[in-house]
């Protein structure tokens, strides 16, 4: 990412978390500040969605990704404030939570309909946007990172460009196969 | 209207050239306005355009709804007061930081030596290509493929019984999940067991009982930390009884 396309919120956390990978324990407490975000994003998509989890699941919950998005530290590129790349992983991981325990709760429900020869219905989803995400880890990841950017970020494809050193017609180029190739995923109802 | 059309009838198609694709990308990334005389005749005449772009429509609405949602997350972030779970980060990280550091830090290994090393060893291995009889090339090596594999059911059995699987890292529990299979992907959750230490499992009578003749099962390797390390699935079919 070209720093002149950086937000200055970016800059500042991609230099903390270079810091932070090259082992600088101290920068830790920084880090644990800006990783506030995580706990709160959690809450904000467990009000959007009624408050399926209590308090303690979406503690527990806020553990788990933060020992993912630490695994995955590395690939943090300051594209944008940290907040923005972590949404990906608060999504995901606050809809498999949700699922599960979603799934638990009609585990007797459905076996008790296998029992009387019913057929058993897809649950209903309730992520309108899953399939969507999910679909964009599946599409090559160059594809995948113009449409975010594009999208998620609000970028012109000549400011794509210029973060990725590339030029307008290789963006415009990603961008269109990208596309081609998210649409049969969203027409399988959500990639697995 | 192209000239060879007569008014009253349906617009002459023509079959789909790539090079229309060209038009239909310019159409997409905004260079060319969707009045464009060259893109409407497009549209018009060729099927295969047409469908691509309502389809490269409708994905791109959705990308914008999945944007928006984030967008309207994010913006109310900054207005909110803690949340469950905050305390908890900073001994997270130091945690992780001690367990699973991602860099080596002292005086033995700085920058340059790491660069030696490294040029050092692929001058050793360019050699050894160099020497080396020739082999034949080995089949690809997919991410994760040796992690977890599931072992049995698979594919047709006669019953199902025992659900096993091997796993070559260091996983601290396992969690199985067993789907109904419904036109050949996952459907409702059948059974579940989790935090199971073993890598076999066989379920009680009446829960092998009540699976359908098509399932779809996965196991999740997770760590201490309850994440997952590596997930897999596999499908199966039994006869019918």
């Amino acid at each position: 990412m070209v720093d002149g396309q950086r937000t200055s919120a970016a800059t500042d956390d991609h230099a903390l978390v270079r810091s932070v990978l090259a082992g600088n324990r101290a920068e830790l407490p920084r880090l644990a500040e800006r990783m506030a975000c995580v706990p709160r994003l959690l809450r904000l998509l467990d009000q959007r969605r009624g408050g399926v989890l209590g308090v303690e699941e979406r503690a527990d919950l806020a553990q788990d990704v933060t020992v993912r998005i630490w695994r995955k530290l590395e690939e943090y590129e300051g594209s944008a404030p940290f907040e923005g790349w972590v949404w990906g992983f608060c999504l995901l991981e606050y809809q498999n939570a949700v699922r599960r325990k979603s799934r638990l709760r009609h585990e007797t429900e459905v076996a008790a309909r296998l029992e009387r020869g019913e057929g058993v219905a897809l649950d209903p989803d309730p992520w309108a946007h899953e399939d969507v995400h999910a679909g964009l880890r599946r599409i090559g990841r160059e594809e995948a990172r113009v449409i975010q950017l594009k999208h998620f970020e609000g970028l012109t494809f000549e400011e794509i460009g210029l973060a990725l050193g590339l030029s307008p017609n290789t963006v415009k180029a990603r961008y269109y196969r990208g596309l081609r190739e998210l649409r049969p995923l969203l027409e399988e109802g959500g990639a697995r | 209207m192209s000239a060879t059309d007569r008014p009253g009838e349906a617009p002459r198609e023509r079959p789909h050239d790539p090079r229309h694709e060209e038009r239909i990308l310019e159409l997409l990334c905004g260079d060319r306005p969707e009045d464009d005389a060259e893109v409407r005749e497009l549209l018009r005449t060729c099927p295969s355009c047409r469908a691509s772009w309502r389809e490269l429509e409708e994905t791109r609405a959705r990308l914008d709804g999945a944007a928006e949602e984030r967008r309207e997350v994010l913006a109310e972030l900054g207005r909110g007061t803690p949340a469950a779970g905050e305390e908890r980060l900073l001994d997270t990280l130091q945690d992780l930081a001690a367990r699973e550091p991602h860099a080596r830090r002292g005086p033995l290994r700085p920058g340059w030596m790491v660069a030696a090393a490294a040029v050092l060893l692929t001058g050793a291995w360019a050699g050894w290509r160099w020497l080396r009889p020739a082999e034949a090339p080995r089949a690809p090596t997919w991410l994760g493929a040796h992690g977890l594999e599931l072992l049995e059911p698979r594919g047709h059995v006669d019953e199902y019984g025992r659900f096993a699987w091997t796993y070559d890292g260091d996983a601290t529990a396992f969690t199985l999940r067993i789907y109904a299979e419904e036109d050949g992907r996952p459907g409702a959750l059948l059974l579940e067991k989790e935090g199971w230490k073993d890598t076999t499992w066989t379920p009680a009578a009446e829960g092998l009982a009540r699976l359908p003749a098509r399932i779809h099962w996965e196991v999740d390797a997770l760590d201490e930390f309850r994440a997952p390390l590596d997930s897999a699935s596999a499908s199966a079919s039994r006869s019918s009884r």
